[in-house]
């Protein structure tokens, strides 16, 4: 296992880690406090409106789309076919995370202006 | 035929449910919740992202994944969620040397608590499904 190997293997724990308070606050309030009630997009406007959920849901979009796409690199990896791309498939999936983030940031963007 | 030659002879038979044992299928059924999970995630990125589109085709989407079918579909999506994060505590445990040797009983207890907070979910929702 190369050095790169431990840091993608650490950084998957910790995002794990945060993933459990993050996906836990953001279920909670979004979901979960008022449940039943249809989601508009004043809805998660007003919300939007502290700096906490703003934290949340940015921290939740990135650990997510890294804890997603390196997991899914571990899961593909594990097949001799995919195994065998490696190099090609690392750098797929960096520009897939950092073109998801800016979509997905872009897109939580719009509730802030 | 020995057991050792059959699955010389038939390596997927290592993979027969009969020959697996609670961590691998705490493995596997973490393997398929995470991939369920990836999946979600990228749909849910990009509904939220029709707010580029406006207030409109935002409100548009969002009023087709809060239909019964969507809620009914989420108390799934909310048990791979379950299983996965209390699955990937029990793996952290192992990393740490934690509690190992009780590992088949930790798998058992995330299991439950996924069936509870499905049924508990169900619960909640099935009014909404319902309404």
């Amino acid at each position: 296992m190369n050095r790169a190997n431990v840091w993608a293997w650490l950084l998957q724990r910790i995002t794990a880690v945060l993933l459990l308070v993050l996906l836990g606050t953001h279920f909670w309030v979004t979901h979960y406090q008022n449940l039943g009630e249809i989601i508009i997009f004043e809805t998660v406007q007003l919300r939007l409106k502290d700096i906490t959920f703003i934290l949340v849901d940015a921290g939740l979009l990135g650990c997510a789309i890294y804890h997603a796409l390196n997991g899914l690199r571990a899961v593909l990896f594990d097949f001799t076919f995919f195994a065998g791309h490696k190099r090609i498939l690392n750098w797929a999936f960096v520009l897939f995370g950092i073109v998801t983030l800016i979509y997905g940031g872009y897109g939580l963007f719009m509730f802030l202006r | 035929m020995d057991k050792a030659s059959f699955l010389e002879k038939n390596r997927a038979a290592d993979l027969w449910p009969a020959n697996m044992k609670a961590g691998m299928w705490a493995f596997l059924l973490h393997r398929i919740s995470g991939l369920v999970l990836v999946a979600y995630l990228f749909l849910h990125i990009w509904v939220i992202a029709h707010s580029l589109g406006g207030k409109a085709s935002f409100d548009d989407i969002l009023a087709i994944v809060q239909t019964p079918l969507f809620l009914t579909l989420d108390l799934f999506l909310l048990a791979a969620v379950v299983f996965h994060g209390l699955n990937g505590v029990r793996i952290i445990l192992f990393d740490m040397g934690i509690w190992v040797k009780h590992q088949k009983i930790l798998f058992a207890t995330v299991f439950v608590a996924t069936a509870l907070a499905f049924f508990f979910a169900a619960y909640f929702v099935l009014p909404l499904v319902m309404r």
